[in-house]
């Protein structure tokens, strides 16, 4: 007998030698006459014998995609290498969604399983190129803490304790309510036979379904309580687009520039367009542009600049406000450095405003709030405005801050000042594909009668912010909690792990744990998190590799395009689609919700989306395009699956603001020069007269153009609110802002300040405000910040086990001067220290804005490459629900091996002792997540989650 | 072939590995469905006899199904803490459907055996498995299944089995495991390897 057959019989009960045959006999007879063999297990079956392995007839199989040969699709580099099996690896094109970018990627397939996944060569934005991220893909699907089956609490909301439903039993439950751990929950069918569809709030996080999601809880539901998970990164960024350029969406033509400046965002690590911005800043480089880096921290960005400048966090504003100051004053040779005639032609100021209001931002000022040299603003301005193309990019560090959107708005300001708008290696606004809807533009019009005008509880924009274009989703447990907006009844999460991604992880989970607060709570996810464990119901969602969308990036080759989302395989044990749990929950509520769903399946739907495009374009003369920018000859629907990409564009598109529109049988607004289409807008004749453009709500609805010198062009077309469709330098949604925010900030700025900086506020230029918080800041405290590293995403790669290998601790960046300062002399690299939250609380948000936890502790590293007056911790780090790889709690099994490696390869799990019981604290092996101490506290103006903002404290621990 | 309500005890002794992994295998599919806890609550001391020890201990008809629809989750579903009972985990290779679950399918292929097309349950789960083995007995290829146990199930029952030891709140589990695990060694010593 092998050591591994031996039995060790702990537990206690008497084996003789032959106990094992006196069982299989007893137990065979047992079950014989007890039970009968027909009702035993039989998950096998006979099938013709295999001669020669390996052949394949077992596995999960998928049907309905391409299974083109790897040779048609694969790049030059792998081409027709043989699969590991020996079987033929099937390429599948689908689209990556391990982040936001949504690169075209190919699965293989092989004995059906996926072997690996690789950049799809047809794809315009990523053109074969992909990331590690998109790479450790492959782990969602065979995470072994994966969600495979329906799972119902029947402890205490977050105690832990859990039984499996089935998926029938499951969706019965969420449809038709029923009693979960002793407690009776309504279903959705009763809430939507009530009159108040809104108690459904539905939370998203990536989910990239956004059409079949509307369909269901706004159009057929009724419902418009919903939350996103914009605020956490960029809302601020989106709401400083829509002021001036009216798209919420920039898209940097980085290959092209002559010159970058980078504010903020780490695009050769992690960034809304990852894979496909990165490689066009280095083709740049290649071409010897110049790349210039303001960052808190030498960021793998930084380092492969030619400059990296460390900013002080929440400063970037006052830089920008100074580079333009000199871009509008400063000469080259004799000419000046800013573009007069788009300034004149498509913004709403003059150069002789402008540099009226920038004259108090001199490059003197920037260093006074900033501690960047003037000289250096100065030069890099002067830079960045004499060798154009140029452009600015910038992220999340840019905008994580009190001062986020106004930081975005001026950058924007500054871009345009500079004539880089629209124009080949200069800043665009985003240009993506566009493919008819099967829901809304079928299902929804051919039963109009049963759809439904969605009613919302007003949750999700906070309470008294300016403008949340983009909403403001770290405050909803809070708005929740406070309860006189309404509470949902049924609160239903779709990936979006909300108690851990915004701040104050202690408040989420105590408000989502509160079964007063929200009396059913279910989530869909692809793998356990920490909002899923304090869930009522779990449902399996299918990862982003088994399952059908639309989709749809900015095009970074400046030509329209729409990619596929298809299974490489069949989803795992009784995971299932969300657009497919959508169908199920409509069969079960019945009624028009029913009858607004007609397909079958999310793969039905999907295809009826290209065959409507393809009726559209044979009606109107447009034309999907094969990715050799030839018009397509064959069946788009079958060239899609197996391709991957369809082309709405065989060109790169440029200025596009200057194409020319008709008015023809529309409104021109004489105040602005909008030309639009009031009936388009549901506005009434009566509005039209009284209010005009700007005052009818919704006018922008109906937008056509701009007409400007008697002609009408496309114009800065708005998205969210009544702008006109010129380049809004002044804008007129700002001044109303300035009351509030002057009431945050007026006990921090001087006596000398305060009265020029409300007079700015109320002008409706970029202006300058500081971090109000950030004013008292002593020489004792840091400003702690957040960043993202090049192997993981924000919070959902940590289940993928080649990228935690590779990160897996956040060791808190310190600067050494700073260290031996505010830690001693002695200080070490890798010692434990703790990080107090020592945030003051603004008026507006007394009570409220303080976080329930206020300390975590962490290893730090001392390292030059942080600002002073920082401290960084990354995020990534410190999961306490997400899975064994996530938290690095191993599950144990005989003779010490951690139940997901053998002993002696799991390198990080050796390292120290298991994750930490209190999730605050430091683990050897999980690190710690900095949310505990970040206040949930909105951006006055945006809503925008202020990751960047934190005062601390240390001490060594 | 197995026996159903077959009262020859010689057939049914001969029957018996068989439909003796079938019910294993049913033990460890999925939790136990009300006909099963049935008979195992009408058949306790026999059941106890077959085991050696009584695996329901303080279960009573009220409130046995709950609870082992709980435990099974808690041992093998998760969300935390959980063993997913697959040889390609157990084993240690981080993933589902790891190179194991590709060796297991490869033997199921030679031995003319594949997945049912409705099963989503993976190859190499533990109820599977033993699955596997009863379909070898039951058209007397023994040695097939020896290789096959040793190869495949009996290399990571230990892990399973310790695990299930050190997490389990109930008797149930880790009684049926120990049953299986000495059955498996009785009928498949190593020289049958
Ligand atoms: S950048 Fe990386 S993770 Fe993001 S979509 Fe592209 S390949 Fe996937």
């Amino acid at each position: 007998m092998t050591k591994d057959t031996k039995i060790t019989n702990p537990a206690g009960n008497k084996h003789d030698e032959d106990v094992g045959r006196r069982v299989a006999v007893k137990a065979g007879l047992l079950a014989a006459v007890g039970i009968g063999s027909g009702a035993l297990f039989h998950g096998l079956t006979s099938v013709a014998r295999a001669d020669k392995a390996p052949r394949s007839t077992s596995g999960p199989k998928t049907q309905g995609q391409a299974d083109p040969d790897i040779g048609e699709l694969a790049r030059a580099d792998v081409d027709g290498y043989a699969g590991r099996t020996g079987e033929k690896r099937v390429g599948v094109p689908t689209t990556c969604m391990q982040c936001i970018a949504a690169c075209g990627v190919i699965g293989y397939r092989e004995k059906g399983r996926i072997v690996k996944i690789e950049g799809n060569p047809h794809c315009p934005n990523n053109r074969g190129m992909i990331c590690a991220k998109g790479q450790a893909g492959v782990n969602q699907v065979y995470d072994p803490d994966r969600l495979l089956y329906p799972l119902v609490r029947t402890g205490k909301r977050g105690e832990g304790k859990w039984k499996r439903l089935s998926m029938k039993d499951a969706l019965d439950l969420l449809a038709f309510g029923g009693e979960i751990a002793g407690r009776k929950v309504d279903g959705l069918k009763t809430i939507y036979e009530s009159d108040k569809p809104q108690e459904f709030m539905f939370h998203y996080g990536r989910s990239r379904i956004k059409n079949a999601m509307n369909h269901f809880q706004k159009t057929a539901f009724g419902s418009g309580t919903q939350g996103n998970h914009t605020s956490i990164c960029e809302t601020a960024k989106w709401l400083g687009n829509e002021l001036t350029m009216g798209k919420h969406y920039d898209v940097n033509d980085a290959a092209y520039s002559k010159y970058i400046l980078i504010f903020g965002a780490n695009v050769l690590e992690a960034h809304t367009s990852h894979s496909y911005i990165a490689q066009r800043v280095i083709e740049a480089k290649a071409a010897r542009a110049k790349i210039v880096t303001f960052d808190v921290r030498l960021s793998n960005t930084a380092a492969k600049s030619d400059e990296w400048v460390p900013v002080l966090p929440g400063t970037d504003l006052a830089i920008i406000l100074a580079m333009t100051n000199v871009l509008l004053n400063e000469t080259v040779n004799g000419k000046v450095l800013y573009d007069e005639a788009f300034i004149t032609k498509w913004s709403n100021v003059t150069i002789e405003e402008l540099k009226a209001h920038y004259a108090r931002y001199t490059p003197e000022w920037g260093e006074s709030e900033s501690g960047v040299p003037a000289d250096t603003i100065k030069r890099l301005a002067i830079e960045y405005g004499s060798n154009k193309p140029s452009s600015i990019i910038t992220y999340r560090g840019f905008v994580g801050h009190y001062n986020g959107a106004q930081a975005e708005w001026a950058s924007k300001t500054l871009d345009a000042l500079a004539g880089n708008f629209n124009v080949k290696g200069g800043i665009t606004t985003k240009l993506g594909g566009k493919c008819k809807d099967g829901y809304n533009d079928k299902a929804a019009k051919d039963h109009a009668d049963l759809t439904r005008k969605a009613v919302k509880f007003k949750i999700s924009d906070g309470d008294d912010l300016h403008m949340p274009t983009h909403h403001s989703c770290q405050w909803i447990h809070e708005m929740i909690a406070e309860g006189s907006h309404g509470r949902p009844k049924i609160y239903m999460t779709y990936v979006y792990n909300g108690a851990y991604t915004t701040g104050d992880c202690q408040r989420n989970r105590e408000i989502l744990c509160n079964e007063e607060y929200i009396p059913f709570i279910v989530a869909v996810d692809v793998a356990m998190s920490e909002t899923a464990a304090c869930a009522d119901l779990i449902l399996p969602d299918a990862t982003y590799l088994e399952r059908w969308a639309m989709e749809s990036a900015a095009s970074y080759a400046q030509k329209k395009f729409v990619q596929i989302r298809q299974p490489v395989v069949k989803p795992l044990g009784e995971s299932m689609d969300m657009q497919d749990i959508f169908i199920q929950l409509a069969r079960r509520i019945g009624g028009g919700i029913n009858t607004l769903h007609p397909y079958d399946t999310a793969e039905k739907y999907v295809r009826t989306c290209v065959e409507l495009q393809t009726a559209d374009n044979a009606k109107s003369g447009k034309m999907f395009y094969d990715s050799n920018d030839q018009p397509l000859k064959s069946d788009p629907w079958e060239y899609f699956k197996r391709y991957g990409v369809l082309l709405q564009g065989n060109k790169p598109s440029y200025n596009t603001h200057a194409k020319a529109v008709s008015a023809e049988g529309k409104t021109v607004d004489a105040k602005t020069g909008v030309v639009w289409d009031p009936h388009k807008a549901h506005v009434s004749d009566t509005d039209v007269a009284s209010k005009g453009y700007t005052g009818s709500k919704n006018a922008y609805k109906g937008y056509v153009g701009q007409q400007i010198d008697g002609k009408t062009y496309a114009g800065f077309k708005p998205d969210k609110f009544n702008k006109s469709g010129r380049f809004e330098i002044r804008s007129g949604f700002m001044p109303s802002a300035a009351e509030k925010v002057m009431a945050d900030i007026k006990d921090f700025l001087t006596p000398e300040e305060a009265p020029w900086v409300a007079e700015h506020l109320k002008s409706g230029l970029p202006s300058w405000v500081p971090v109000p918080e950030h004013r008292k800041r002593t020489d004792k405290q840091l400003v702690m910040i957040s960043f993202k590293v090049n192997v993981q995403i924000h919070s959902r790669s940590q289940n993928c086990k080649w990228l935690q290998e590779v990160y897996h601790t956040n060791p808190a960046w310190l600067n050494p001067a700073t260290a031996r300062k505010m830690l001693g002399k002695g200080v070490k690299e890798g010692d434990l220290i703790r990080i107090k939250s020592e945030m003051p609380e603004l008026p507006w948000r007394k009570g409220k804005g303080s976080t329930s936890v206020s300390e975590i502790t962490a290893r730090v590293h001392l390292t030059e490459a942080i600002h002073p007056d920082a401290i960084a911790v990354s995020y990534h780090c410190g999961h306490w629900a997400y899975g064994r790889y996530a938290s690095g709690n191993p599950v144990e099994v005989e003779g010490g091996n951690t139940g997901a490696e053998p002993a002696g390869e799991n390198i990080w799990w050796q390292e120290g002792n298991k994750a930490a019981k209190d999730p605050t604290q430091w683990s050897e092996v999980a690190g710690v997540h900095p949310n505990w101490i970040i206040p949930n506290t909105p951006a006055r103006v945006s809503g925008q989650f202020r990751s960047n903002d934190t005062i601390v404290s240390i001490a060594k621990a | 072939m197995a026996a159903e309500n077959n009262s020859s005890s010689a057939q049914a002794t001969d029957s018996a590995l068989p439909t003796a992994l079938r019910l294993l295998a049913s033990v460890f599919a999925r939790e136990a469905d009300q006909p099963l806890l049935d008979q195992f609550i009408a058949r306790r001391d026999e059941l106890t006899d077959v085991l050696g020890r009584d695996p329901l201990g303080a279960l009573t008809a009220d409130n046995a199904l709950e609870a082992l629809a709980v435990e099974y989750c808690h041992l093998f579903i998760g969300p935390k803490g959980h063993l997913p009972p697959v040889e390609s985990i157990v084993l240690g290779e981080g993933q589902l459907w790891g190179p194991s679950t590709e060796a297991v399918v490869e033997f199921y292929e030679r031995c003319g055996i594949a997945s049912r097309s409705d099963e989503r349950t993976f190859p190499d789960h533990i109820s599977m498995e033993l699955d596997c083995l009863a379909m070898l007995e039951e058209t007397d290829r023994h040695a097939e299944a020896g290789n096959f146990a040793h190869l495949h199930l009996l290399r990571w029952l230990p892990g399973l089995l310790a695990h299930v030891q050190a997490n389990a709140s109930l008797a149930f589990y880790p009684a049926w495991l120990e049953g299986l695990q000495a059955t498996l060694a009785d009928e498949y010593p190593q020289t049958d390897k």
